[in-house]
């Protein structure tokens, strides 16, 4: 029989790798899909992940057994995901001195992206610029709001869990993703007219 | 807020099905009544119809197995810098030291023992080195620990911080079976966290020799075949696996080599050792077909490609 959570936790808790591994691996497709989702690059997606990891690894040895594991790195994702500085971004802030153009460059690479993680990208081109607009539209988006939008629309998670993982009420999960849409309704009305 | 942003964000929220009964059988009096919501109604599903079309970043096995790699080898990395400040700590809470001693001896490495204590405690107290902070680091020093691989990350000269990390060593002798559970631990542990792949290839042979079938030794095989980022490691890992009875776990782990590896020599041997597997046994099963189907076509070796094919063609008859 698989191990249970809490017996992997204790485990890994010990300096057991392996456990620690099984444990990562029993979760980590989730916490990549919403990396993904909220990231606007693979390798955005794959930092983010990493960190969580690595925050879930430094914070296990004061992890309480006592609570959910899974709120717990739910919530490590969540804040990880609102704290992200794209790698983009820091390096157009870098950047930013020398060269004008750093704002079409980004669309650009949110349009590789896109094509990038796109299992058959030729017969999709319309879906690809469709996802090019809605991507750029997110991204005005406050953190907050992209986040519980993405999570809501994309990833299906219901407001109630979307509030546990962000540790704040459902009142304020329901206004992020009622401005967030609102904003996201702006920004997609000059290219469809909605 | 006006009542008409109220009914727009229960709209919403009805699109996400997310509405109490009571603020459904609300909304649904009110939409009777009120043309404007029904028009806005219509818009809003446009617009989630809009979203909808753009489909969210596919997460697959390969782009899994990249973010796990990348993972594996910051995680070895914090251990190794973990495991170091655990031991200085280890040192400092002790308190030990109750005379002034450098062991190894050498104007190097007393210089070390200078600009150990510099790192440690000049952030806190920023003007002065006292000869005592010395001493307390010392011992770090002593006995049989090596100080190797010093790196310089930054120097400030200005205030005199500087920020350097380096390998301190105890080496611990360790003589046992291959057998010996404790022994296993150590070297799955090594496969699966020490940073240099030399280590890890030597664990692997280590665990290649081992007479009774362990599933964590197995498991720690199958991992690393999947997500160690050294292409020598993988290929270690794939070898001794072959000492294991075939089953479902190994057989996922060779159809996963076989779809994602991108280097072909791998590929190629667990193509090898499917086959080789099969012996015996009447024919693949059909997960195997489907993967081999596939790369007959897909893959962009030709080998494989061929090998895949004589496979598949030989189940036909
Ligand atoms: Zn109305």
């Amino acid at each position: 029989m698989a191990p249970n959570d809490l017996q992997l936790i204790q485990s890994a808790q010990q300096g057991d790798v392996i456990a620690f591994e099984q444990l990562v691996h029993r979760y980590d497709k989730h916490v990549l899909a919403i990396a993904a989702r909220f990231g606007n690059s693979s390798e955005d997606a794959k930092d983010i992940y990493q960190e969580v990891f690595l925050r879930v690894y430094r914070g296990l040895k004061n992890f309480q057994l006592k609570s959910e594991f899974t709120t717990w790195l739910y919530r490590i994702t969540t804040n990880v995901c609102l704290t992200y500085q794209s790698q983009k971004k820091k390096d157009r802030q870098h950047t930013s001195l020398d060269d004008g153009g750093g704002h079409e460059n980004a669309s650009q690479e949110t349009m590789t992206h896109v094509r990038a993680l796109d299992p058959s990208p030729d017969q999709q081109t319309e879906a690809t610029e469709i996802s090019f607009h809605v991507q750029k539209a997110l991204n005005v988006l406050s953190p907050q709001q992209k986040l519980v939008f993405t999570l809501r629309h994309y990833q299906g998670y219901k407001l109630k869990e979307i509030a546990g993982m962000m540790d704040c009420t459902e009142g304020t999960v329901k206004r992020y993703l009622f401005t967030g849409t609102q904003r996201m309704r702006e920004q997609l009305k000059d290219v469809y007219g909605m | 807020m006006n009542t008409h942003e109220r009914w727009n964000e229960l709209l919403q929220l009805s699109l996400y099905d997310e509405l109490m009964d009571k603020e459904k059988q609300e909304l649904d009096g009110h939409l009777q009544s009120c043309t404007e919501c029904r028009a806005e109604l219509v818009r809003l599903k446009a617009l989630h119809a809009r979203l909808d079309d753009a489909p969210s970043p596919v997460v697959d096995d390969r782009f899994l197995s990249e973010a796990r790699q990348q993972l594996g080898s910051a995680l070895r990395s914090e251990q190794s810098k973990q495991s170091l400040l655990q031991r200085l700590g280890d040192f400092i809470k002790a308190g030990i030291v109750p005379q002034y001693k450098i062991a190894l001896g050498g104007a190097l490495v007393f210089a070390l023992g200078m600009v150990v204590a510099y790192a440690l405690f000049v952030p806190r107290a920023q003007n002065t080195t006292s000869p005592q902070t010395t001493q307390q680091i010392s011992p770090v020093l002593t006995g049989e620990t090596r100080v190797t691989n010093v790196r310089f990350l930054n120097t400030d000269m200005a205030t005199g911080e500087i920020e350097f990390a380096f390998e301190a060593v105890k080496s611990v002798r360790m003589k046992g079976n291959i057998n010996d559970e404790q022994v296993q631990k150590i070297l799955t542990h090594a496969l699966l966290t020490d940073q240099n792949a030399g280590v890890r290839l030597q664990s692997i042979s280590a665990m290649a020799s081992r007479k009774s079938a362990d599933k964590e030794i197995k498991n720690a095989l199958v991992s690393a075949l999947k997500t160690d980022e050294n292409p020598g490691v993988r290929q270690e890992a794939l070898k001794a696996l072959q000492g294991f009875q075939m089953d479902q776990e190994i057989k996922q782990a060779l159809l996963f080599v076989l779809t994602h590896e991108k280097n072909p020599g791998l590929r190629i041997a667990a193509i090898n050792y499917l086959d080789s597997a099969r012996v015996g046994s009447k024919a693949f099963d059909q997960d195997v077909l489907n993967v081999l189907r596939d790369k007959m076509q897909s893959d962009d070796n030709n080998y494989i490609r061929l090998r895949a094919k004589a496979a598949v063609e030989e189940v036909r008859q």
